[in-house]
This record gives structure tokens, C-alpha cells and sequence, in this order.
């Protein structure tokens, strides 16, 4: 008796024919194969056949038509939507999935204004189908790997073998192969099995759902990783520098691209160090300040009964649960409970003289600069990023936010995103 | 390996951090006799030194100091060399890290405690100069290169300000056929002995072209020490900058940004100094682990966290016993031996390079 482990599912089918001259038993899983392709390519032909032989060269003849001979191949086989035909004492598989999948997407999380709208797929096929269509060298390699002792995802290598960075490609392939998780179902997920560090919070590679994005990164010799069953792409090596690039810039004209990307940095700085810096400023050195603007800030805290580092705690911890909020809610509710946040919490904080309205100003300019930064792992990294610093300013005042600065791009510095260097600036 | 720029940052790092903190208490306590001509000639000595340095590693691309100097020289009088290179780079370090925290502690926060400024120092520097080479040049081209425009600003706001008085600087110049003396030209030369860290970094840096190097180094370090050392004098005249130590930073409490939020550029001016300034006590103390790694002294978990703790412990019993005068005072005795040292290396070196012509 075959395929034991595979017997027990309702789904398994073990079906057999017979003709005048020969027999055969198919094998098959009814729910990710096409029933109607295998009447018409192979139960059809099969009554049409007169020789055994004749009907194994038909099968052979299918650009996935192969010989198995371990029992544990061809069950993996079926389990990735094959069919398996018992015939003369050979086990012949044949491709005949249908794995389920939506048909091209907008992309959805990373808008542009003017640039191609379409998203990857969940299905790698049609994902390599879109790679392909906008670049079309030969020297582009798909290697197709796996990961997940449970899962068996199936991961597809592409880069362009002229170009791509062979080091970061040795490295790469290793990382794969070493992998030791039981499932694997999105980029992030890959990408935290690759890096493997419990207390990096910076993405080392880049994720993205744009075909161009893609193609724009093997170009430049980088190395894709596509996932099955995710619309994601993991992008390596990448650089810090490279998660302020938005697909629009190309677009733009060159000054209009620049400034663009100068706003991101700036929106980087504000969204770090602003809060950190309100703190110093307003409880060790106040002198920093212009007299008049100092007295005005002085004056929109004079109800203030806390520190200055609880209260912008206590409106930045508010403004991350408002952003939870809105993601996770539906879309009908979402809006109800940004209002509520954003506008009662907020005048209502101030009238009631627990925060200062310079502080909404601060804590408004902190979050929608944020939003600025356009690759969303790097503006989750960013949002964490900024308490550690809040700390140091706490503790110490301008000194402390500028150590703390200081240790971070000591950190970003030391990284290294497939040995590449990630934070190197010329 | 890295390019070649970062080569500049080094000697660019030295000579910025030096001129602004340390030297001026030296250099202008002989303003009078010998500074102007020693600071010059200082500045020619360095440059042919550099030269010959540069001229005698470009037969050893990427290798180490050691690999260097091995066959030339026996493993004890390596071991010595490295030993002696090691403290100088740590004290030259520990003086520094010590008086920016004064004047840090003066300038900025004098409600905060010392011991706390120099501890919270102290931790992130000794940390920092364990990463590997290339992410400290890494981490010094991007504090470097945000640090310049500053310098600038600040350059163009001192020759636009009205207050200069140009019979000063005329008064300043005309001390310049005064005799040079060694302890000036000393201290002129460590101005630019960011050059030795070639010997640290060579592993991972480009060769230079000797001439091209030459120039850049002699024209912007001439600029660069004209300006530094006339802008003081231009505003309060010889005698004025007498009685100050920390002359540069009463002369960047003047300036004032009207049309900015924050009013006093020497906040500003500060803040981007103490990045400079901390980057030159990391580049110190990366040095001297990395003459440990040369003599074998830092592999393994254990004695590389035997040496941290000892550098911690170390740094902050010295900075017990020092104060004011014992700083300046040891700092004027690190420089008259540190620049016979470099002379010292840099002629071993041209040694080894005969040694491996021969060979060759």
C-alpha cells in the first residue's frame, strides 16, 4: 500500500483505470490539482492509447512529466499539486496544480502617484511572470530553494548573474539552506530567520510588493527573494539609505526627485529627535531657546503639573495606541476613533491644562513626519527608536540625545546587510 | 578596501579636534616669541614626514602593522613599539575625553554632575571603539562630513563680523621671525599626526599618491591653521587671549544667530564638536586595541573583556588625580614625546620598506 501518510485525507484520491491492454493508478490531491485537466491530458489520451509504452512517452512528454522512484519524493510531489501515475511498475509525476491565488493586485502599501500600479502575486509564477516582462536579460537567474521543516515553502532566487554581488549571493544561499523553522509564510518572517538577532530592530533588507521596485534592485545587482503564498518580495543587500527611496523619484524631474528625498531626511530628523530635544530643552537648558520663544513655551506649560518627559510620554504612548487603533479597526470604525483621538484627546488634554499646546505641536509634527518615511519597516524601526533616545534626554538633556544619536549611528554603522556595509554614506 | 578619502577625515578629525580643545592653552602661551613660525614650521616638518611615510607603505597594501614589521624587526622590539604606541594613543585619549568634559560641563550642563558626564563618556567611547575598522571610518566620515558645514558657517561668520580688528592680526603676524622652540613645534605637529593612523588602518585604506596628499594636507592645513590661529587673536589682541583656556569657545559665546530658534551658535557649535570631538577619543583608544590585537594581546572573549574593564577601571582612577593644571601639564609632556615617537615609527617603517626592496 503507498502513500500511507497521505491516505487518511479526504482529499487523497487513488484512482484506477483500465483499457483493454493496460492499467493505470493515478494519485493525486483533489483539492490543489485541476480535475478537468486531468480528464482532458491524461484519463482522455489514456482510452485513446493502444501501447503502455506509447502512453509513457505521452507522459514524459509534459514539460513536468518525471520519473520517481522514493516513495517520500513522490509524496512530496503530490503534495505540491502533482499527479502520480503508476504505470508498468513507474511512478511517473505530472504537474497539474492549481493553487489558489488572486489575480494581479494594485499595490496597495507602497502608493505612488505617477509610476505602474500593479503588485506582485501570491503565486511566484506570475510574480517571475511581471519580473520578467520588465527585464528581459538573459543573464536573469530564478533558483528555485525551500524553507520550513513544516511549511516546505518554496522560496525563488533571482538575480542577474552578470551583475549581482557574489559574496552577498554566497552568503544568501547559506543563510537559506540554514534556516531551522518550522513555518514560514511571509518576507518578514524570512527576512527575521536570515538576520537572526534578537535585538535588531533595523530592517537589513528591503520588503517590497512592487514589480519595479524589484527590477530596479536586480539591476542594480541586487539579490530577490520571492515567496510562495506572499505577495512580498525580500530585497538584499540593502542600505539605510535605500528605505528613503520612494518608486516616484524616477518619475520626477531630477531637482523635484532631490528634494523629495531631502524632505524624507528631514522628516527622519524631526520624527527622532524632536521629542527627545522638547524634553532637553525644557527641563535643562531652556537658554537654548530666543527669549520670547522661550517665555511662550514657558507659558503653555505654566498648568502643566508633570515633567516634561511624562507628559510627551504620556501623548506619544496615545498617539501609538491611536495608530494600533486605526490599523486594526475596520474601515467604518477606523475614522470614529482617529477623531476621537486625535482631535478630543488632544484639545481636550490641553484645556484641561495637562499638556502644553506646544506639545501637540511637537507630538502632530512627530507622527505625521513619521508617516513621511516611505518603506514601512524602517517607520516601525523609526517608532521604536525614538523611546531609548527620550531616555537619554530624560537622564541628561542635550548631551543625552546627542550620545544617544551618537551610539545609534555607531550602531547603524556596524551593521551589515548580507556583509555589505548598511550604513555607509558616500 | 576603503577609499582613500577617509584618510583625509583622519588627519581632518586630528587637526580640527586638537586646534579648537587642546593646543590653543599652548600654543598661545608663547604668542609673543616662538608660536606663529614653530606652529609654520611644524606644519612643513609634518607634511614631509607624511611624504615619507605615505611613500614608504605603498609596498604594503592591506597588510597590518606587524605583518609589516615582521622580518625587519624581532618580535620584543615589536611588542615594545606597540606597547609604546598603545599608551600614547590611550593618554592622548584619556587627556582629551577628560578635558571635553570640563569644558562641557562648564559650557553646557553645569547642573549635571561630572562624574556622571565623564562615566556616560566614557561607557559610549570605550563601547564604540571596539567595532571593527570599517564601521568606525564609517561612523567618521558621516560626523565629519556633517560637521564641516559648521566649520564654515562659523568661518564665514567670524570674516564678515565687524568686530575684527585687523591691527591685531598685524600685530599677531609680526612675531613671525621669532626662533621656533621644540615644545611648540611639538605641539604645531600634533596638530597633524592624524597621518599616523595610517600605520592603524592601513589593512583597510587605498595607498595614496604622496604628492597629491602633500598638497591638499599643505594647502588646507595651512588655511585651516592661519584661520584658527588669527580668528582669537582678531577679536580680543594678543594680550586678551591671555588668561583664557578655553579661548575658542569664549569667542563662539559671542556669536549670536538672530534669525534662528536657537539664539547662541555655541550650542550649536558645541554639540557638533562633542560628535568631533568623541570620534577623536574612539579613533584614540581603537588604535590602542587595535596595537593589543597587533601584539596578540586581544583574542578571545575573555581577555578581550579583561582589557575593556581594565581601559574602564583604568580611565576613571586617572581621572580621579586629574585636574585642570595636571591635564594641561601632562598633555604638554605626551606631545614633546609623541612627535619624537612618530619620527621614530615613521623612519622603522622606511626601514622595513628598504629591508623588503632588498628582499625583493
Amino acid at each position: 500500500m503507498w502513500f500511507e501518510g497521505l491516505n487518511k485525507n479526504e482529499d487523497f484520491l487513488k484512482r484506477e483505470f483500465n483499457n483493454r491492454n493496460f492499467s493505470i493508478l493515478l494519485y493525486y490531491l483533489s483539492t490543489v490539482c485541476k480535475e478537468d485537466d486531468i480528464f482532458d491530458k491524461l484519463i482522455s489520451p489514456f482510452y485513446h492509447t493502444e501501447l503502455s509504452d506509447d502512453y509513457l512517452k505521452y507522459l514524459l512528454s509534459f514539460p513536468n512529466g518525471l520519473k520517481v522512484t522514493q516513495e517520500s519524493e513522490a509524496a512530496e510531489q503530490i503534495l505540491d499539486g502533482n499527479v502520480m501515475i503508476y504505470i508498468n511498475g513507474l511512478l511517473i509525476s505530472v504537474g497539474m496544480k492549481d493553487f489558489k491565488s488572486r489575480a494581479i493586485m494594485e499595490s496597495t502599501e507602497e502608493n505612488v502617484l505617477q509610476g505602474p500600479k500593479d503588485g506582485l502575486s501570491e503565486n511566484i509564477n506570475v510574480s517571475i511572470n511581471l519580473i520578467r516582462s520588465r527585464y528581459k536579460r538573459e543573464s536573469l537567474r530564478t533558483e528555485s530553494h525551500s524553507a520550513g521543516s513544516k511549511s516546505k515553502i518554496k522560496l525563488m532566487l533571482i538575480y542577474d548573474a552578470q551583475i549581482a554581488d557574489k559574496p552577498a549571493l554566497h552568503e544568501l544561499k547559506e543563510k537559506l539552506s540554514n534556516i531551522q523553522v518550522d513555518l514560514i509564510q511571509s518576507a518578514g518572517q524570512l527576512q527575521k530567520n536570515i538576520i537572526r538577532s534578537t535585538f535588531n530592530i533595523f530592517p537589513l533588507f528591503m520588503t517590497t510588493e512592487r514589480p519595479d521596485r524589484v527590477v530596479k534592485n536586480l539591476s542594480e545587482g541586487k539579490i530577490v527573494v520571492l515567496i510562495e503564498g506572499s505577495s512580498w518580495a525580500l530585497i538584499g543587500p540593502a542600505t539605510f539609505f535605500d528605505f528613503f527611496e520612494s518608486m516616484d523619484d524616477p518619475v520626477q524631474m531630477p531637482l523635484i526627485g532631490q528634494f523629495l528625498v531631502f524632505i524624507r531626511y528631514v522628516a527622519l530628523l524631526i520624527t527622532l529627535v524632536l521629542p527627545a530635544l522638547y524634553i532637553a530643552i525644557i527641563s535643562y537648558s531652556p537658554d537654548l531657546l530666543k527669549i520670547q520663544f522661550a517665555l511662550l513655551v514657558a507659558g503653555s506649560r505654566m498648568s502643566v503639573p508633570f515633567p516634561s518627559y511624562v507628559e510627551i510620554m504620556f501623548m506619544l504612548i496615545m498617539t501609538e495606541f491611536l495608530i494600533e487603533a486605526s490599523i486594526r479597526l475596520p474601515k467604518t470604525v477606523s475614522s470614529t476613533a482617529t477623531t476621537v483621538g486625535g482631535l478630543i484627546l488632544g484639545q481636550a488634554a490641553t484645556e484641561a491644562g495637562l499638556v502644553a499646546e506646544v506639545m501637540i505641536i511637537v507630538i502632530s509634527a512627530v507622527a505625521i513626519s513619521n508617516f513621511v518615511i516611505p518603506v514601512n519597516s524602517m517607520h516601525q524601526a523609526i517608532r521604536v527608536i525614538r523611546y531609548p533616545l527620550i531616555i537619554m534626554a530624560s537622564l541628561l538633556g542635550t548631551i543625552g540625545v546627542v550620545i544617544g544619536l551618537l551610539a545609534l549611528i555607531a550602531y547603524l554603522c556596524n551593521l551589515r546587510s548580507l556583509g555589505r556595509p548598511y550604513m555607509k554614506l558616500l | 578596501m576603503l577609499r582613500v578619502r577617509y584618510y583625509y577625515y583622519l588627519l581632518y578629525l586630528n587637526f580640527v579636534v586638537c586646534i579648537i580643545e587642546f593646543t590653543p592653552k599652548l600654543i598661545y602661551s608663547r604668542r609673543y616669541t616662538s608660536s606663529l613660525s614653530s606652529s609654520l614650521i611644524s606644519l612643513i616638518a609634518t607634511c614631509l614626514l607624511i611624504m615619507l611615510l605615505e611613500k614608504h607603505m605603498k609596498p604594503f597594501p592591506g597588510q597590518s602593522i606587524a605583518q609589516i614589521m615582521n622580518g625587519t624587526l624581532t618580535h620584543f622590539f615589536q611588542k615594545s613599539l606597540f606597547f609604546c604606541c598603545l599608551v600614547l594613543s590611550y593618554g592622548a585619549g584619556l587627556i582629551f575625553l577628560i578635558s571635553y568634559t570640563q569644558i562641557i560641563h562648564r559650557f553646557i550642563c553645569p547642573d549635571i554632575s561630572f562624574g556622571l558626564l565623564f562615566g556616560v563618556f566614557l561607557f559610549f567611547t570605550v563601547f564604540v571603539s571596539l567595532l571593527d575598522p570599517k564601521s568606525t571610518l564609517f561612523m567618521l566620515e558621516i560626523i565629519v562630513l556633517f560637521q564641516i558645514p559648521v566649520i564654515v558657517i562659523m568661518i564665514l561668520l567670524f570674516l564678515l563680523d565687524a568686530n575684527i580688528q585687523v591691527d591685531f592680526l598685524v600685530e599677531a603676524s609680526s612675531y613671525l621671525l621669532h626662533w621656533p622652540s621644540y615644545q611648540m613645534i611639538a605641539a604645531g605637529a600634533f596638530l597633524f599626526s592624524g597621518y599616523m593612523n595610517r600605520l592603524v588602518f592601513n589593512e583597510h585604506l587605498e595607498s595614496s599618491k604622496p604628492m597629491k596628499l602633500l598638497t591638499i594636507v599643505f594647502t588646507v592645513g595651512l588655511l585651516l591653521l592661519l584661520a584658527y590661529y588669527f580668528i582669537p587673536i582678531g577679536y580680543f589682541g594678543l594680550a586678551g587671549i591671555g588668561n583664557d583656556n578655553d579661548i575658542w569657545f569664549t569667542t563662539t559665546n559671542s556669536i549670536r544667530l538672530p534669525h534662528f530658534f536657537i539664539e547662541r551658535f555655541l550650542v550649536i557649535f558645541l554639540i557638533m564638536q562633542l560628535g568631533v570631538s568623541l570620534m577623536f577619543v574612539i579613533i584614540c583608544w581603537h588604535t590602542s586595541l587595535q596595537f593589543l590585537k597587533q601584539a596578540n594581546l586581544f583574542n578571545g572573549g575573555k581577555l578581550k573583556w579583561f582589557w575593556v574593564s581594565f581601559l574602564l577601571v583604568m580611565s576613571f582612577v586617572l581621572w580621579l588625580y586629574m585636574n585642570d593644571s595636571t591635564v594641561r601639564n601632562s598633555l604638554s609632556w605626551l606631545l614633546n614625546i609623541k612627535l619624537l615617537f612618530d619620527i621614530v615609527l615613521v623612519f622603522t617603517i622606511v626601514r622595513c620598506a628598504r629591508k623588503r626592496k632588498a628582499v625583493v
